[in-house]
């Protein structure tokens, strides 16, 4: 019985496709089913022409995915890319036809799977500048889109629901047989988001398990590489044809795929110890061959020519721990990714002194560092154990990871290097005492928002003198500190209203909001400063510092109310001006929040090591 | 009340982290984390045996099994919680800086 109702709904299906194909036909005709007749007032119905209908093109979309799957088998098997690139010249427009028809899915992959996972390494250019020709690419491309399409798709219900993609071509999928063929069909296939989180999360894995086994995830070389120019040239090819390098930076943009990996408490840690690493470029070649034996008389020289790809590495971390913070699966997983790659950066760190993760995968600590601050400040105390769990215990609190000081030591050592890298992490630090006052004031915990700071501020500042910067290299930290200081100060406060009431777990998504404009590479630097420098004495440049922050943050609780017609305040915003350092010295006795405000400001100042 | 407690721990913590100010020598930063690991799992043992710890504050507290303090990140974060909480006229901050400058002598004076 169930087999003919399926028979029965497959004819329906083919006359129903039948039927608006023949419709469509008509309409390229210049029919339309309502018209006006000449000389006659309102609509009259028109007879469609007669029209000749492929019954191929039509027939059930599941055969279709079986022939498509057939055609691309036999191309394929020729291993002729001369060949392939004919007999597939119809298959994108099919590929892209039939992308959300379950039938042509299951039939094409079920057919095709595993060989044309490995379409790229069958259609490359064995010759010329381009590793594919432009049908190749819409090839992959065609393909690369039905597999993310096809991995979204379910089928079955109830218990019995699963990917619709077959075992044997996931299978084939994570075999790592051709990882880098499989890289590229994700390289030019869609964007992130256009996957499934847990699929793309596999092919990840797989991805980085068939990189740290060694095989094969660089495109093929060319012929014989007989000159230097060669060589360096296949470097540049191997960096633009990066397949390892094309999933990690898909399953960035998806966001939760990297999450998936990293913040998976069982596998998550070896995953983040394969990302943190010095490892994210091009082999490079050894020169020697290229060189007169008078000049190299033989043996295996360092490799040079060595392409930099840790670009999507950087991308990934980040993602991993950008989830928005609160109480969600996703929130948890973000919150293990934050502990296992601060474990992973703390191992390189003891595993290799001396030597620096690439610039881009430190900013991604930086980020890391900066978006949960708090958490970290909770953590710098204690050297118990780390795990990622919910502030406080308690189960209707936002996810937060914990670190062990031990750990958190190794991560900034690694993460802040240069003496403008301290003075910008300090300056954003400093930049969070507005809202460490107000949280501090607000949070229905007893928890000391400033103190933590301070605490983490302490190991900041250990990490530094383990550098022994010079005189001349305090200046830059100087200048970056307050560079970022006032690009947290005039991007950050202000855009958050302190009025909502202050739920558990406010304090932590307050900081995190705040914390991702000052990391943004975009923000102004420049001649704001020099104007703000310009115009301010020794004095006021102190105020700037810290008492600003501190007189936002007793606003934005509520402490505070300014008259109206205050200079140094509008809309919410504290200014730096004369009329500010006056208001100050007036004040610096009346008790806000049961203390004076010369009681906050010298905390503050203590928090931050500011005080003169 | 609040407020109150954070002048007090302000002035514990000058005195803590004075040493981090210090650019000639560098802190026993590794001695300084193991006393106040120990410290801190004492002085919560000490308030909870001595009942000073509110059972609200303990419930479902995966740290507390059979009365007995067990020393995580769990109690990391409910320690955090709790900094200028006041048990037996002292904020629990300000119990575990006094365990930890006398520690290993420090006893539970309850």
């Amino acid at each position: 019985m169930p087999g003919l109702i399926a028979a029965a709904l497959d004819d329906v299906r083919d006359m129903d496709a039948r039927t608006t194909r023949a419709y469509e036909l008509a309409r390229e005709q210049g029919w339309s089913a309502l018209s006006r007749a000449p000389g006659v007032p309102g609509l009259t119905l028109d007879r469609p022409p007669s029209v000749r209908l492929d019954w191929e093109a039509t027939g059930q979309s599941g055969n279709q995915g079986k022939r498509d799957a057939e055609t691309l088998a036999a191309a394929l098997a020729a291993k002729n890319p001369e060949e392939a690139r004919t007999a597939l010249l119809g298959l994108p427009e099919s590929l892209q036809r039939h992308l959300a028809d379950e039938d042509y899915q299951a039939a094409f992959w079920a057919g095709a799977g595993p060989l044309a996972l490995r379409a790229a390494r069958a259609l490359y250019e064995r010759t010329g500048s381009a590793l594919f020709s432009a049908e190749s690419v819409s090839v992959l491309r065609a393909l690369g889109a039905s597999l993310a399409a096809a991995g979204q798709m379910r089928v079955g219900t109830g218990k019995d629901r699963r990917p619709l993609l077959p075992d044997a071509t996931r299978a084939a999928l994570t075999a790592n047989s051709d990882p880098w063929s499989v890289g590229m069909l994700v390289k030019y296939g869609p964007e992130g988001r256009s996957w499934d989180s847990r699929f793309l999360a596999d092919l990840t894995r797989a991805m980085l398990d068939a990189r740290a086994a060694g095989k094969t995830i660089w495109p093929p070389a060319r012929g014989p590489l007989e000159t230097d120019a060669d060589a360096s040239r296949h470097q540049r090819l191997m960096a633009e044809y990066d397949a390892v390098g094309a999933v990690l930076q898909r399953a960035a943009e998806n966001g939760m795929a990297a999450r998936h990996v990293l913040g998976d408490q069982t596998t998550g840690l070896k995953y983040a110890r394969m990302l943190v690493s010095d490892s994210w470029h091009t082999p490079g070649y050894d020169p020697g061959p290229f060189l007169s034996s008078y000049v190299h008389p033989g043996g295996v020289l360092p490799p040079i020519g060595q392409v930099d790809l840790s670009a999507p590495t950087a991308a990934f971390l980040k993602a991993a721990v950008s989830a928005e913070r609160g109480t969600s699966a996703d929130a948890k997983e973000s919150a293990w990714s934050v502990v296992h790659i601060v474990q992973a950066t703390a191992e390189f760190s003891k595993l290799h002194p001396g030597t620096h993760l690439p610039e881009e995968i430190r900013g991604s600590l930086l980020y890391v560092a900066g978006r949960y601050l708090p958490d970290f400040a909770q953590s710098v105390n204690h050297n118990f154990a780390s795990g990622a769990l919910q502030q406080g215990n308690k189960s209707t609190n936002p996810w937060v990871p914990i670190n062990k000081l031990d750990e958190l030591e190794g991560f900034f050592t690694q993460a802040l290097q240069k003496p403008e890298e301290f003075g910008a992490f300090k300056g954003l630090m400093a930049s969070r005492v507005s809202v460490a006052v107000a949280a501090t004031i607000h949070d229905p915990s007893d928890r000391n928002y400033l103190r933590e700071m301070g605490g983490l501020f302490g190991l900041i500042q250990r990490v530094e003198n383990t550098h022994h910067f010079e005189g001349e290299l305090r200046v830059d930290e100087e200048a970056a500190k307050n560079q970022m200081l006032l690009a947290t100060a005039s991007g950050g406060f202000g855009a958050l209203s302190f009025s909502n009431p202050f739920g558990p777990g406010t304090m932590a998504q307050i900081f995190t909001a705040l914390g991702t404009p000052a990391l943004n590479e975009a923000f102004d630097t420049g001649h704001a400063l020099k104007a703000l420098k310009a115009n301010m004495d020794a004095s006021r440049h102190q105020v700037f510092q810290v008492e600003v922050p501190v007189v936002q943050g007793l606003v934005d609780a509520g402490a505070v109310h300014p008259r109206p017609n205050a200079s140094w305040v509008s809309n919410g915003r504290v200014i730096p001006n004369a009329a500010l350092v006056d208001w100050i010295s007036l004040h610096a006795d009346t008790r806000y929040a049961g203390r004076s405000l010369t009681d906050w400001i010298t905390e503050a100042q203590t928090a931050m090591r500011m005080q003169q | 009340m609040k407020a109150k407690n954070l002048a007090v721990i302000t002035m514990c913590l000058l005195v803590l982290l004075a040493g981090c100010t210090e650019e000639r020598r560098s802190p026993p930063a590794d001695d300084e984390v193991t006393r106040r690991d120990a410290a801190l799992v004492a002085v919560v043992q000490c308030l909870v045996d001595h009942g000073e710890v509110p059972p609200a504050h303990l419930s479902h507290q995966p740290w507390l099994r059979d009365k007995k303090v067990r020393p995580g990140a769990e109690l990391v974060t409910w320690r955090s919680d709790h900094g200028d909480t006041i048990y037996a006229g002292k904020t629990l901050q300000a119990w575990e800086d006094e365990a930890t400058a006398g520690w290993p002598g420090w006893r539970c004076p309850l």
